[in-house]
């Protein structure tokens, strides 16, 4: 099976999508000529010209709002929002038009738009290159959020989203662009809503997703070196998200550690533990961890950085203190 | 691999230049000024009966910008709105009781119920809908023609929006996109000289909107918003240059909302000589005389279309808030995805049921 | 004709206007768009104007006066017209109401704060993590005697599985060694058995004397007059029983079943496969043929309207010393006799041996419960509260019945069906039960 680069494999999915339909387009900041900042959408110009692959001003308002308009009058828009840390300034257009316009229009309208967009520490490029907000757009009723950590379910998820008449949030993360991974040469997709279990076991849980979903699967290693069993889960999706996987999980090991890579405050996480407190609060045998980023701006120093991101070692801890050791 | 089929049809019909027409079309343009006038009237009654609730942006006085530039395009072409968007609704025809029941938050309203008075929107006629947000159909809009110029269609947008919204980014950010791009939309201002309380001449850094046209390299004018047939006649310039391809307009229209901004408004931001001066130049009036002395029209057809158009209201109030039902509660999570629907433990698919 | 002129709420939030002063007076001609007064909100001083043609006949709201928004301010009609009374007697109420509201309100107000500031009396907490709880809750151990070793001294999960293994070995008792063997040898749980010995002591006799009693409740001996405090079990049965028994009108159907053919088929099947398939098996499968094909008796009744089941799930109830239980066999319809059967005989064990999972005993869409083997004829069981109707079975009898033209001797089970009005009506109830028997008549046909 052919072993590529996650973002050859975002390249190949919007490649594969724009052959199929010729209402799919992609739009953004040096998406053309330059093939994307993190080369995602390298070689698709010289495929696909100019009209399909646009060069937009910088212009984060237009480009989102052009993208609802042109998704309500038939296209299929792949607009690229090239930092997540820039949704600030799309927030209207995404989350007040594209997330709501079908609703407040009677269900009248759909908006099959896809924003593309990448987040996450590690470069040290510090607070305004480095966040991850997902949990503000999981907040807002209306649109899909989806942030894959492999090749394989880039593509699978991608060429989904592109598929699906719901606006979704692409989060890709910087530091997984050149992972490779294998990726089959014939067609699949990945369903929506449906996570991926990394790890069987049975003694504690740890649910993850984006770059700390292999930060998991790392310390489920670990723990496995001390004959402790856990679970891990990449969660793949977070709206819609598989809750039923978490809680089977749960319901198995009585032991959850939640990890994300975004501030701690108000990070979705706190949400996929209130749905699992809901469903399955006498599975619990121990109290629900969160190992999340600190609750400060993501600093540029690397030793900084490294200390307000959460480590493998981190997870560990967590997961060993759900057993009731140090 | 889906192919895109030529299909060969004949060239889509055009809106008639002004000169060619009938009386009758005119008439209809009076009309339908007429209806949106006697619309806001019974909104403006209603609100202040708590029947109507919420808010609601009354377009009394703007008729002749709304009625003007949407009969100047045709029925393959879009048009996106603002928070005060009745009037562009109904200029496209959306029907009398259908608007006043999605007011009254009604289940037979044309958003059943969710969207109301700021985020009306008749997708069947190609309005892409009004929204509570300054400025934020702009690039929506902008979007549309985007989406006009990659299918090839001659087809164009109106976008329109009120002079307040020409400070907002999204204006800026959209006009540079359609004119760098060279977008079929037609950017309709209506100046009524007021944001909400702060006049356009305090927020403004220059003394036009159209001015700005210079910076997207687009054409700009200003157009009298209370004569129905000029700014007709504008629109069908702009629509048929966006059409040939040569892109966006900028079009200024000056115009004034005789009522405040929302029902708790009482205007002591404006003086009582500026509003007589605009009551003087009620649209509907001026072009009643233009049509009386043409012969087109007698004062006995004008009083018999007001009864005609009271009439309509009355059925439309009567329908809305007497016969129509207020949505199920049940419904209230229906239409926020495509496909999910709301479980009790989080979003779950919806199964196809195959028939 | 009179109309009447309403203080308009200008402003979302606007409750209350006071009037500032009237513009028209009383006597004047008044068109539509004429400004009638000014009011006053928490905001703005505003116009009313007219939507009305006529004459002012008559202020009902004199200027300074502060009134509910939607109060009637005036009226206009023909000069000369008269004024209705209910009118002008509204107008009157409607100054005197405007304050009225508020005192009831605070009173309300009172009544909860008063019940809230009544705290909650803290009792001795045990800290147990939920898993813990219910696990101790299905096994029956108090948490009181369990140790716990998690953080901060919680007990957890594997803390009251280690109370449990521990009881279950002889709590402790003193026996004799020979007692001890005995015990082991028959199979005589120690810490059931009384000891006769000195101190109380369990010899050799004492457990031989359990061994061959009948099957006597375990637990320590009660003293008459003792109140025993209800297990964990005990208590919900009878909430339960009593619940259902309350809140369910209820009507029973009865009707005799030949099972001549099932007997027979009963035993050709055990005499063929391992495993053995009880008559219960085949009444499980009848009635989850009959759930399937009559979908208003596979229900249940919920807050809000009648929930129709898609799944059919059946009960076997069981009876345990402490009580009662209803494993579930799930999706029945789609199971063979001999899958429901294997599966049914695991939860009956798996009840005795009180290791069934939430899963295993709820969601039943009805209970089956079988007396027969006690030599009881015939039984009207309680519908379990969530279900809509219950089969009692009754023992099989060898019974005289008069059929085709004469007398022949046949095998027959009594059912009795308990059904809940609200969801089942007499009719299709009738239908149910039919169609039950009808299944067991035709029993091949419940195999697949």
């Amino acid at each position: 099976m052919p072993v590529i680069m996650y973002r050859e494999a975002i390249r190949d999915a919007l490649a594969e999508e724009m052959r199929r339909d010729p209402r799919v387009f992609v739009m953004g900041e040096d998406v053309a000529i330059y093939g994307g900042a993190y080369s995602a959408t390298q070689g698709l110009v010289q495929e696909f010209g100019e009209t399909r692959v646009r060069d937009t001003a910088i212009s984060e308002m237009a480009i989102t709002g052009a993208a609802v308009g042109a998704a309500m009058a038939g296209m299929r828009p792949v607009a690229e929002i090239m930092y997540v840390d820039f949704m600030t300034l799309a927030m209207d257009q995404f989350v007040n038009q594209a997330a709501k316009n079908r609703y407040m229009f009677g269900g009248k309208t759909t908006v099959p738009m896809v924003l593309r967009t990448e987040g996450g520490a590690g470069r040290c490029i510090a607070a305004h290159h480095s966040q991850s907000l997902e949990a503000w757009f999981v907040h807002a009723p209306g649109i899909f959020v989806v942030m894959p950590a492999t090749p394989y379910d880039a593509k699978g998820l991608l060429k989904t989203c592109i598929r699906d008449d719901n606006p979704i949030l692409f989060i890709e993360h910087k530091m997984l662009y050149n992972n490779k991974g294998e990726v089959p040469s014939e067609e699949y997709l990945i369903p929506l809503g449906k996570a991926a279990v990394r790890r069987e076991g049975d003694d504690v849980t740890i649910a993850s997703y984006s770059r700390m979903a292999l930060r998991a699967e790392e310390a489920g290693k670990k723990l496995a070196e001390e004959g402790i069993s856990a679970e891990v889960i990449d969660l793949r999706c977070l709206k819609p998200l598989d809750i039923d996987c978490i809680l089977d999980s749960v319901k198995k090991t009585g032991r959850l550690v939640l990890a994300s890579e975004a501030y701690k405050d108000g990070n979705f996480v706190c949400d996929v533990a209130m749905k699992v407190m809901e469903s399955a609060f006498d599975y619990l045998d121990a109290p629900i961890e969160r190992v999340c980023a600190a609750n400060c701006p993501v600093p540029m120093s690397p030793v900084l950085e490294d200390e307000a991101i959460p480590r493998t070692d981190k997870i560990v801890a967590a997961a060993r203190r759900t057993l009731g050791k140090a | 691999m889906q192919k895109v089929r030529e299909v060969k049809r004949k060239k889509p019909e055009a809106a008639p230049a002004n000169g060619d027409l009938t009386a009758e079309f005119k008439i209809g343009l009076l009309r339908r000024m007429m209806e949106i006038r006697a619309f806001e009237d019974k909104v403006f009654e209603l609100l202040g009966r708590n029947i109507l609730q919420g808010a609601s942006h009354v377009y009394a006085g703007q008729e002749a910008v709304a009625v003007g530039a949407c009969s100047a395009i045709t029925d393959r072409d879009y048009v996106t709105s603002t928070h005060r968007g009745h009037g562009h609704c109904l200029a496209l025809g959306a029907d009398l009781k259908l608007m006043m029941a999605e007011l009254c938050g009604k289940a037979t309203g044309y958003c059943k119920g969710r969207g109301g008075s700021m985020h009306i929107a008749d997708v069947s006629k190609r309005n892409l809908g009004a929204t509570g947000i300054v400025g934020g159909n702009i690039p929506v809009g902008t979007g549309a023609g985007l989406a006009c110029k990659l299918q090839n269609k001659d087809s164009v947008v109106l976008c329109f929006f009120g002079d307040g919204a020409s400070n907002e980014g999204t204006f800026h950010e959209s006009l540079n996109m359609a004119g760098k791009w060279v977008l079929p939309v037609v950017y309709i201002c209506e100046n009524n000289l007021y944001g909400m309380s702060v006049a356009f001449s305090r927020a403004c850094a220059i003394g036009d909107v159209c001015a700005r046209a210079a910076g997207y390299a687009m054409p700009g004018l200003k157009v009298d918003g209370q004569k129905v047939l000029e700014v007709r006649a504008a629109v069908l310039e702009a629509a048929e240059r966006a059409r040939q391809g040569k892109g966006p307009t900028l079009i200024e229209a000056m115009t004034y909302r005789y009522r405040g901004h929302s029902r708790s408004d009482p205007r002591v931001y404006r003086t009582k000589e500026e509003e007589a001066y605009w009551h003087d130049r009620d649209p509907i009036v001026l072009f009643k005389a233009d049509l009386v002395n043409e012969g087109v029209l007698t004062e006995e057809a004008f009083a018999a279309l007001q009864g005609e158009v009271d009439k309509a209201i009355a059925a439309a109030e009567k329908f809305a808030v007497e016969e129509s039902p207020y949505p199920n509660p049940s419904e209230v999570m229906d239409d926020v995805y495509v496909g999910w629907v709301e479980g009790p433990k989080g979003l779950v698919r919806i199964e196809e049921k195959k028939g | 004709m009179i109309q009447k002129v309403i203080l308009p709420k200008l402003g979302e939030t606007v409750e209350v206007s006071t009037i500032d002063r009237w513009i028209k007076n009383e006597g004047d001609t008044v068109t539509t768009g004429d400004i009638l007064c000014e009011i006053t909100t928490d905001k703005a001083t505003l116009e009313v104007e007219s939507y009305y043609r006529g004459t002012l006949l008559k202020i009902l709201a004199p200027p300074g006066k502060e009134l509910p928004v939607g109060s009637v301010i005036a009226v206009i009609g023909e000069k000369g017209e008269a004024i209705p009374e209910d009118i002008l007697a509204q107008a009157g109420g409607q100054a005197a109401t405007a304050g009225k509201e508020a005192p009831a309100e605070k009173a309300a107000a009172a009544a909860v704060a008063v019940a809230e500031a009544a705290p909650a009396v803290a009792a001795g907490r045990i800290f147990a993590s939920p898993r813990a709880r219910r696990l101790a809750a299905e096994l029956l151990i108090r948490l009181e005697h369990v140790k716990g070793t998690g953080p901060g001294g919680r007990i957890v999960e594997a803390d009251v599985e280690a109370a449990a293994k521990a009881g279950r070995s002889a709590r402790a008792v003193r026996a004799s060694p020979l007692a001890r063997k005995v015990a082991e040898r028959e199979g005589v749980d120690l810490a059931a058995v009384r000891g006769a010995g000195p101190g109380g002591k369990v010899m050799k006799e004492d457990v031989l004397r359990a061994a061959r009693a009948p099957a006597a409740p375990a637990g320590p001996p009660v003293k008459p007059g003792e109140i025993v405090p209800l297990t964990a079990m005990r208590r919900i049965v009878a909430a339960r029983m009593a619940e259902s028994k309350r809140a369910i009108p209820c009507y029973y159907l009865d009707m005799d079943a030949d099972v001549t053919r099932l007997v027979a088929l009963r035993s050709e099947l055990n005499a063929k496969g391992d495993g053995r398939i009880s008559f219960n098996d085949f009444v499980v499968k009848a009635c989850a043929a009959a759930l399937r094909a009559m979908p208003a008796v596979n229900s249940r009744w919920v807050e809000g309207g009648i929930q129709r089941r898609g799944e059919v799930h059946v009960g076997v109830a069981v009876g345990l010393e402490e009580g009662l239980i209803v494993p579930v066999v799930r999706d029945v319809d789609r199971k063979s006799l001999r899958q429901v059967s294997a599966e049914s005989a695991d939860l009956a064990e798996r009840a005795r041996s009180k290791k069934l999972l939430p899963d295993e005993y709820q969601g039943g869409c009805m209970t089956v419960s079988n007396l027969g083997m006690f030599g009881v004829r015939s039984f009207i069981a309680v519908v379990n509260p969530g279900e809509s109707t219950i089969l009692g079975l009754g023992a099989i009898e060898d019974r005289v019945v008069f059929r085709e033209g004469g007398i022949q001797v046949r095998k027959i089970m009594s059912l009795m069906l308990s059904a809940d009005h609200r969801l089942v009506d007499g009719a299709v109830g009738a239908q149910f039960l039919k169609m039950i028997r009808e299944g067991l008549e035709a029993p091949e046909g419940l195999v697949e």
